[in-house]
């Protein structure tokens, strides 16, 4: 009944090293799924890869496309390199979202340390190649080309500071999103359990299906949330990669 | 492939995943979950019935007091000690844990996705671009082709149509030019054929008119035998004959 409980971590094998608990848990295991369905999906799509596409390597070969477009449409043709990392980004958040909705499996972007963790990973991404690219040029990202030198006391902390946020932002959109969504599914599948539990069974079970009916259009919400903050967070790191190739 | 072979791998697939699923629902959970439902069904049940109204509007709080309550009361198995009330994202002690297999899952699924599945799919998806974009190539350079087939075509037609307007032209004014000639001709004909024919009327004439005189002078001479019994010279009839026929024209 209790609408958080799903978000439990809850280990599956315990180790600890100095002390600090490593242990696989509910969520690694989510990962780990993630990362083998991901890969499944390209080795067996392309297993008998031809000119003209069966249905698996249709469905690898439009999500492929999609991303390399985004990545072409927002970051640039400079960006073409970092299409894999996009694309490596894209479909965990995508798979961790949608293995969300298998009911009774664990949601492991619902957990800000694991948003925050990627959209790090996105942003230290983007920074050394952004030094790699331009070396202490980088630096020029902080001073929007035309604003008056004077005013660069002011402008580069704030750019700077907009900078620093950028990962909180990114990891907090997509952290907010999933438990928001998650708890609400849960949230209505309680109120029909309390509807049985306090009006018996004749009007209670009656009552109860007002709830389902609400869950069952909050999944298909669910769904679509999942697909759009991967795709949000894959956009907004395409973006970040813009500003670490181009500088503006 | 073939798509039953497509539908098999899927199926497998499918039956792998929901046997994980299964797993995933059962091994932690269900150590975990018995004792915790027990502890919900006494003490949420109670706090249920108690605040059925304000459950709603603070579902989130209500239910994770009572749930820090339940673990609270019930015994420390499973995930009794691991939070504390509250969010379970907000427990900094399963931070180290999510960050370190975020890190080998999401590094794994990296170096897989770059060096060993997605450059086949780049590959794939590249040659048939370049297949495409040629194909359209060569479909452009053959309608070109084509395009001065037709003209050449159009050109070679319309020459031999002139060419067959100039020879009708010709053949018509070849006629025209032979059909004046030939009118010309007849038109000289018939003028000389008219001329001769009334040369011949005129003698004709003159001749006819000659021996009428001469039938006239000897009716003359042959009435003034009979009438008066004059012998007339047959001189003077005719003069006679000639003056009458001049008076009367």
């Amino acid at each position: 009944m209790d609408p958080l409980h799903q978000f439990e971590i809850l280990p599956i094998a315990e180790i600890a090293i100095g002390g600090i608990d490593f242990s696989f848990t509910n969520s690694a295991f989510a990962m780990a799924i993630a990362v083998v369905l991901i890969h499944s999906l390209l080795v067996i799509g392309m297993r008998h890869a031809a000119m003209v596409p069966g249905r698996m390597q249709s469905i690898v070969e439009i999500l492929y496309q999609f991303v390399a477009r985004m990545v072409h449409d927002n970051a640039g043709s400079s960006a073409r390199p970092y299409v894999p990392f996009v694309f490596a980004v894209f479909t965990f958040v995508l798979f961790g979202n949608l293995l969300g909705m298998v009911p009774g499996f664990f949601t492991f972007t619902s957990h800000i340390i694991v948003t925050f963790g990627l959209a790090t990973i996105v942003i230290t991404f983007v920074t050394v190649l952004g030094f790699v690219k331009h070396g202490l040029h980088f630096f020029s990202l902080f001073l929007p080309t035309g604003a008056p030198l004077a005013l660069a006391p002011v402008i580069v902390p704030l750019e700077m500071i907009s900078y620093l946020t950028r990962p909180i932002s990114l990891s907090v959109r997509l952290f907010a999103n999933m438990m928001a969504g998650h708890t609400m599914l849960k949230v209505f599948a309680g109120f029909s359990v309390m509807a049985i539990g306090a009006l018996g069974e004749f009007p209670g079970l009656l009552a109860a299906f007002g709830p389902v009916v609400i869950n069952v259009a909050l999944t298909a919400f669910e769904l679509l949330v999942a697909c759009l903050q991967a795709y949000v967070f894959a956009v907004l790191t395409c973006l970040y990669l813009h500003d670490a190739l181009e500088l503006h | 492939m073939g798509t039953g072979e497509q539908g098999r791998w899927v199926g497998r697939w499918l039956t792998v995943l929901a046997m994980m699923v299964l797993l995933g629902w059962a091994e932690p959970g269900a150590a975990a979950d018995a004792p915790a439902q027990a502890g919900h069904g006494t003490t949420n049940g109670e706090a249920h019935t108690a605040s059925a109204d304000s459950h709603a509007a603070s579902n989130a709080h209500d239910a994770a007091d009572a749930h820090g309550a339940a673990d609270g009361h019930g015994d420390a198995h499973g995930h009794g000690g691991e939070h504390s009330g509250g969010l379970p994202q907000l427990n900094p002690e399963t931070f180290p844990t999510q960050l370190l297999w975020l890190g080998i899952t999401f590094a794994t699924l990296y170096f897989l996705v770059a060096h060993v599945a997605l450059p086949k799919v780049v590959e794939t998806v590249e040659v048939r671009e370049s297949r495409i974009a040629h194909d359209i190539d060569r479909a452009d350079e053959l309608k070109i082709e084509a395009e001065t087939l037709g003209n050449q075509t159009e050109a070679v037609l319309s020459g031999a149509r002139s060419k067959a307007q100039a020879s009708i032209t010709h053949a018509l004014e070849e006629v025209e030019k032979q059909r004046r000639l030939r009118l010309e001709q007849l038109e000289v004909e018939l003028a000389s054929r008219l001329e001769t024919s009334e040369t011949r009327i005129q003698i004709a004439k003159e001749k006819a008119l000659a021996e009428v005189q001469i039938g006239a002078a000897s009716l003359v001479q042959d009435l003034n035998k009979r009438l008066v019994g004059a012998n007339i010279p047959v001189a003077a009839a005719r003069r006679a004959v000639a003056s009458v026929g001049r008076e009367s024209g």
